[in-house]
């Protein structure tokens, strides 16, 4: 089963990355996570953000994802991130 | 004591009524008697008619920003593609999004209101809300500005929100709002669906019911966390739901919903 957590983007760290202040864990992940947790997106449902990771930009990141709410499945550890498939997740309002 | 302003349409304001709501004064206003009974029970008949026919599951007609900020063409052929629906249900009457540009231009002294455009699209102005026996709508508030940074809507400042209910519950029902606005720090009290924990909000906090009574427009400042409680009762609560907000620097109102 994929280890799924929850928070804000509190920061963007390069073209790729992001740092998420993690607020949620799922009930069931295998792997302990820290409040605050460093992500490099693997795929994204994003569409602001690119398909193709190349073609990403931290302006790109900062615009798309910034205090955003989203939802990250964790693929792999890569030394002090996690890689992560990010989608939006919740609405706090209409 | 926080307590909703009763205000009419007739009544000289020497005060922006929407001052006290943008500066949380007080919780709401309520416009009595803002749209005619007779077309209130219309609109209500062609919406249970409607939802018989469609049962649609995410119980509202026309399209809300939020649930599709992530996908913004998608968004913008929704409200298209909804408009005809929802003119066809105030067909032959007065369309009350229209009442309530002309109305809140005239008393809230603005100097134009609008609906919001991006490039040549045009947002959806109006959602009618659908609530069944024991449907309600948790704990939360919306704030554009936080939760869709990529529409321009977002850059608007004091985002209010307008209710019209054209016909309650017969029990239940009522719309909850809580005196504590929300805050980023709050963010770790988000609920993964929809809204916010019931923790986020501070003990002692005051806050007010208000019934929705046909045809009482009710304006709030839907930072503040409100909540609609449960529906009781066999009767639907139907309601139209619209933001405006202020484009920053001047008097001038753009809605969207």
């Amino acid at each position: 089963m994929t280890d799924i957590i929850w928070g804000n983007v509190v920061k963007i760290l390069s073209d790729n990355t992001f740092e998420l202040n993690v607020t949620h864990r799922k009930d069931t992940n295998e792997e302990d996570y820290p409040d605050v947790q460093g992500i490099e997106i693997d795929k994204t449902d994003i569409v602001t953000i690119p398909v193709e990771a190349n073609q990403r930009t931290a302006s790109n990141l900062e615009q798309s994802l910034m205090n955003q709410f989203v939802k990250c499945e964790v693929k792999q550890r890569k030394e002090n991130l996690l890689i992560a498939d990010v989608s939006h997740s919740g609405q706090g309002g209409y | 004591m926080w307590n909703p302003k009763i205000i009419s349409v007739n009544d000289d304001n020497s005060v922006d009524p929407l001052n006290l709501i943008k500066s949380g004064q007080i919780p709401a206003l309520i416009f009595k008697n803002f749209y005619p009974h007779e077309s209130c029970d219309k609109v209500s008949n062609r919406v249970e008619e409607y939802y018989s026919e469609n049962k649609f599951g995410d119980k509202k007609i026309g399209a809300s920003l939020v649930s599709l900020r992530n996908d913004k063409g998608r968004y913008f052929k929704m409200a298209d593609s909804n408009r005809t629906i929802i003119r066809s249900i105030f067909h032959g009457i007065q369309d009350p999004r229209k009442k309530i540009h002309s109305e809140i231009k005239k008393i809230a002294k603005i100097e134009s209101i609008d609906i919001a455009k991006e490039c040549s699209s045009r947002y959806a102005c109006g959602v009618i809300r659908i609530h069944n026996k024991e449907s309600k709508s948790s704990l939360h508030r919306d704030n554009v500005n936080f939760e869709a940074p990529n529409f321009i809507v977002s850059k608007l400042e004091n985002q209010v929100s307008f209710v019209l209910p054209f016909q309650s519950s017969s029990k239940g029902g009522e719309l909850e709002i809580f005196h504590q606005s929300w805050e980023p720090k709050d963010e770790k009290f988000r609920r993964i669906d929809f809204g916010y924990y019931d923790d986020v909000i501070m003990p002692n906090t005051e806050s007010v019911s208000i019934k929705p009574t046909k045809g009482d427009l009710i304006i709030i400042n839907p930072n503040f966390y409100h909540r609609i409680k449960p529906v009781l009762g066999g009767r639907l609560r139907i309601t139209l739901n619209m933001f405006g907000g202020f484009i920053p620097g001047k008097n001038e109102i753009l809605t969207w919903s």
